[in-house]
């Protein structure tokens, strides 16, 4: 089967995704909303010839159905709407660019440009309204009032430089911090100081802007070093751009049901969404349409969309069933709490509710919220697990007390803190505690830690990831309230509540997980063992 | 209309037809990667799962590299340093049948032939030889030695890097001083130590240390609300998506103080003297402090030196390696830090596509 793959987008990221995918075997289907120069795609023919790039122009992608190696996507082109199925897709737009003229109070004139016009001035060679004229004196204003970035610095001195130099202008930045945090950026910044471009770091105050009736502009910024108001009359000044998520996104957000971060990107503020990943298995976000990207990045984003679509078609040769939720088709109530919460959006309602299987992550959040209990796992789940844990009888009421200690550990953290611990740490974990790995602490139901409780746990910790590390985004936060739920219940049934606990932790902090279950561990100790144990039967 | 709007294009190369499906597996190729950093380890597992054979090789006994050492610098929540992220590398790596790792060795020869001729001796000290197809530079970076700038590092106690005080976290979750074992009130952070300075020639940011230093100072507020922690800077680099919110919460809480320090001094009573330019009253400030961190830079792994000339690499003073030179040493790589100051993420992204780039090399070789 020919694998294809749909890229929304028309840019570099684009492109260059596209690029990379067909030298590697794998069709595109590129949708742009605007008319696409096909020259572009023609460059660098490296493509194998079992491979085609299938371009829509002045096209939209209006919905998505389906899931992983197999969406369904229409699009709609002039007015009429084609059908695509595609394996995976890439979102690949490029950045929104707003002028910052209002936040140095500035409205554009012959004399107050924006950043891009100059670029442009610079790509072409040629300005008609004079812009690249010898001996020219323009002040560049950046980062004064909001923090600016290296991709846009990059920019300003790139037209500074070409400016004092190829057209002898007289170029002055003003800028707050000087962003060089990119690659080459700190020896740009000082060749061009080299050549004569004056820079001035404010830090306290912000310069004081004035424009007269014609346009023109005078500075006057407050000299850190000579502690003197210095006054700047330029010909030409250039105000420097935010770069913003491109306003496709919103809605390619709503059709591919994709997280955005606070700025609009399409990829949350996780670390565990690193390099290309969306919260939807086999959606991709690329280059500017993830983070402000610079040039590499845009490059290595490609390059990297590129290898998580060929290992999609690599491991569909897998068999992939265990470890994944499973609805029952009988007994499901389509209540839809399942749809709903999934934050992989692996489930979908498409005659009834069921699981996407090659999309479910298996985090379990599911199968722990079904009101009615009709979601399982295929394979063993942490039930499963915890039947594996055994309670020790207390026989002798005068034998030290060693308190029971059951963990839910998520693997992604506290299951890694875990093993560095015992490497760590040795012996000095509490010697009863009992490791529950899971999934996801939010795959862990009201009922998992009753039932620990019922076979005699002294305690019950709930070890999360921190908040803004959960693969599953919202793992922690179910995990938290359900935790304060059963809380609230002990103390009813009039059993200590300070018997389960909640914390989070990091992969990487073998400590403080030792910190944390002997912390747990001593506060047992102050309240003994607990009526369920002390009542234990049999062992 | 409609015609003009789809546009399908397609590429007839005189190439041969045989090839019919997609052939990304290569199980016959095996690729050297030197350094089990974050870069290396995710460009070992990439390669692992196109079956290409890796062998992992690493001069520490532990793998990992710096990032290893880090702390988790989350407060209440995550602030996205990545550090966690290379357990997650590690077990990947460990666990892949594919990827062969040997911690502890030492390189001692290798030939450019028709791939690579290797030889190196292994931790139990035992001389292992082997060939491979391609070989990937993932060597990572060497933290600045502060020895020689005057503040003071070796010569005073209390005058750590930042690499020291992410250890330091990472171990005790507190900051004591290693004079005496007490918790400091007032702590300096220096940045910039050995980058974006022309003296040295370390023409670069390290583009890392504003965020690392900002987020360690967050985390020691968080534990210790009455710390009193000053960062010392030229320019506040961005770090992380919400950098602007983030560092807005940062600075009510840090003060930022736009200049340098220059001499270090121990007072009497054992504290650490600054004493700086600040503008704001134009005059030379003196100011004591309990700990001083020196945000150390990241620069060029000399010690890969010998290695990238013996694969035909040049060696470029006191540059990273430089991946135009790559073009005329085919089948040598390089990923992560090797080629430059990143982030923990950006060095992944890095070995991503540097992963791509070998496939892409055995592509070509085989047509």
């Amino acid at each position: 089967m020919t694998v294809k793959v749909l890229i929304a987008g028309d840019g570099a990221s684009a492109i260059k995704t596209a690029k990379e995918l067909s030298a590697n075997g794998i069709g595109t289907v590129l949708v742009s909303r605007k008319e696409i120069d096909r020259a572009d795609f023609l460059k660098e023919p490296i493509q194998k010839e079992n491979t085609g790039t299938l371009l829509y122009s002045n096209s939209e992608i209006i919905s998505c159905r389906g899931c992983v190696n197999d969406f369904r996507i229409t699009i709609r082109s002039n007015e009429k709407d084609i059908s695509e199925t595609v394996s995976g897709v890439v979102i690949a737009e490029e950045y929104r660019r707003k002028d910052n003229f209002e936040s140095y109070g500035l409205r554009p004139s012959d004399s107050v440009i924006s950043l891009s016009e100059i670029v442009n001035a610079i790509e072409n060679k040629t300005s008609p309204q004079g812009l690249l004229k010898e001996g020219l004196k323009v002040l560049f204003l950046t980062g004064c009032n909001q923090e600016s970035n290296p991709v846009v610095l990059n920019e300003i001195m790139t037209c500074a430089f070409q400016l004092q130099k190829d057209y002898h202008q007289e170029v002055f930045v003003l800028t707050g911090n000087l962003k060089v945090g990119g690659e080459g950026l700190e020896k740009l910044y000082r060749e061009t100081k080299a050549s004569g471009v004056f820079y001035a770091k404010l830090n306290q105050i912000p310069p004081v802007v004035a424009q007269s009736d014609d346009g023109r502009v005078t500075v006057v910024y407050q000299d850190e070093i000579l502690q003197s108001p210095v006054k700047i009359f330029p010909d030409l000044a250039v105000v420097d751009e935010e770069l913003l998520p491109s306003e496709n996104l919103e809605a390619l957000a709503g059709v591919f049901e994709l997280n955005q971060d606070k700025a609009g990107f399409l990829q949350t503020d996780n670390v565990h969404r690193e390099t290309v990943f969306t919260n939807r298995k086999g959606i991709l976000v690329v280059g500017s349409s993830r983070c402000i990207a610079d040039h590499k990045t845009k490059l290595d984003d490609a390059g990297n969309a590129a290898l998580v679509m060929m290992r999609l078609t690599a491991e569909k040769t897998e068999p992939v069933s265990v470890g994944k939720a499973k609805i029952g088709v009988v007994e499901c109530a389509r209540c839809i709490t399942c749809f709903r919460i999934c934050p992989y959006k692996a489930i979908r309602l498409e005659g009834r509710v069921m699981v996407c299987a090659d999309a479910c992550e298996g985090c379990g959040i599911c199968v722990a919220e079904c009101p009615r209990e009709y979601i399982t796992w295929s394979g063993p789940g942490i039930s499963d697990d915890l039947d594996k844990i055994h309670v020790s009888r207390i026989l002798d009421q005068t034998e030290e007390f060693i308190p029971e200690i059951v963990a839910f550990c998520c693997t992604r953290s506290a299951g890694r803190s875990f093993r560095l611990a015992t490497d760590q740490l040795q012996n000095s974990l509490p010697e009863g505690l009992k490791i529950v790995a899971v999934p996801c602490a939010g795959g862990v139901s009201m009922g998992h830690i009753l039932s620990t409780f019922m076979k005699g746990a002294d305690g019950v910790i709930l070890l999360t990831c921190h908040p803004g590390n959960c693969h599953s985004e919202v793992g922690n936060h179910y995990a938290k309230t359900r935790a304060e739920n059963v809380k609230a219940r002990l103390s009813v049934m009039g059993f200590e509540k300070e018997r389960l606990h909640i914390e989070t932790i990091a992969a990487n902090m073998g400590t403080e997980f030792g910190r944390i279950v002997n912390a747990f561990q001593k506060q047992l100790l102050e309240l003994g063992p607990s009526v369920i144990r002390k009542n234990l039967k049999y062992s | 209309m409609l015609f003009r709007s789809i546009t399908i294009v397609k590429w007839i190369m005189s190439a041969k037809r045989d090839q019919g499906g997609i052939e990304s597996r290569m199980p016959d190729k095996k690729v050297l990667i030197i350094g089990s950093g974050v870069a290396g380890l995710t460009t070992a597992i990439e390669l692992a799962k196109f079956d290409v054979k890796v062998v992992l090789i690493e001069k520490e006994k532990t793998v990992g590299g710096y990032a290893r050492q880090f702390t988790c610098k989350a407060t209440d929540d995550c602030v996205k340093c990545g550090a966690c992220i290379v357990e997650e590398k590690i077990d990947a790596a460990v666990s892949h049948p594919n990827i062969t790792i040997y911690s502890g060795v030492c390189l001692t020869d290798i030939v450019k032939k028709d791939g690579f001729a290797i030889s190196f001796v292994d931790r139990n000290h035992e001389k292992q030889a082997c060939e491979v197809d391609a070989v990937v530079m993932a060597t990572g970076f060497q933290p600045f030695d502060p020895i020689d700038k005057p503040f003071g590092y070796k010569r005073f106690d209390d005058v750590i890097t930042n690499l020291d005080l992410e250890k330091r976290l990472r171990q005790d979750g507190v900051v004591k001083r290693p004079s005496d074992g007490s918790v400091p009130k007032k702590i300096a952070f220096i940045q910039c130590v050995g980058s974006r300075d022309s003296s040295l020639n370390h023409l670069w940011c390290s583009k890392v240390c504003c965020g690392s230093a900002l987020r360690m100072a967050r985390l020691i507020k968080f534990r210790e609300k009455s710390m009193e922690i000053s960062v010392f800077y030229i320019d506040v680099q961005s770090f992380g998506k919400d950098f602007q919110n983030n560092y807005d919460l940062i600075k009510d809480q840090v003060r930022m103080i736009r200049a340098i320090p220059g001499d270090v001094f121990l007072t009497d009573d054992r504290k650490i003297k600054l004493e700086y330019y600040l503008p704001a009253l134009r005059k030379q400030t003196e100011e004591l402090f309990d700990l001083v961190v020196l945000s150390v830079g990241i620069t060029p792994n000399r010690n890969a030196d010998p290695i990238a000339e013996k694969i035909g690499l040049k060696s470029t003073g006191s540059e990273f390696l430089d991946e135009q030179s790559m073009v005329s040493a085919p089948g040598v790589f390089a990923a992560g830090t090797a080629t430059g100051p990143k982030s923990i993420t950006e060095s992944i992204a890095d070995a991503g596509r540097v992963a791509l780039d070998v496939l892409n090399y055995f592509q070509t070789q085989h047509n």
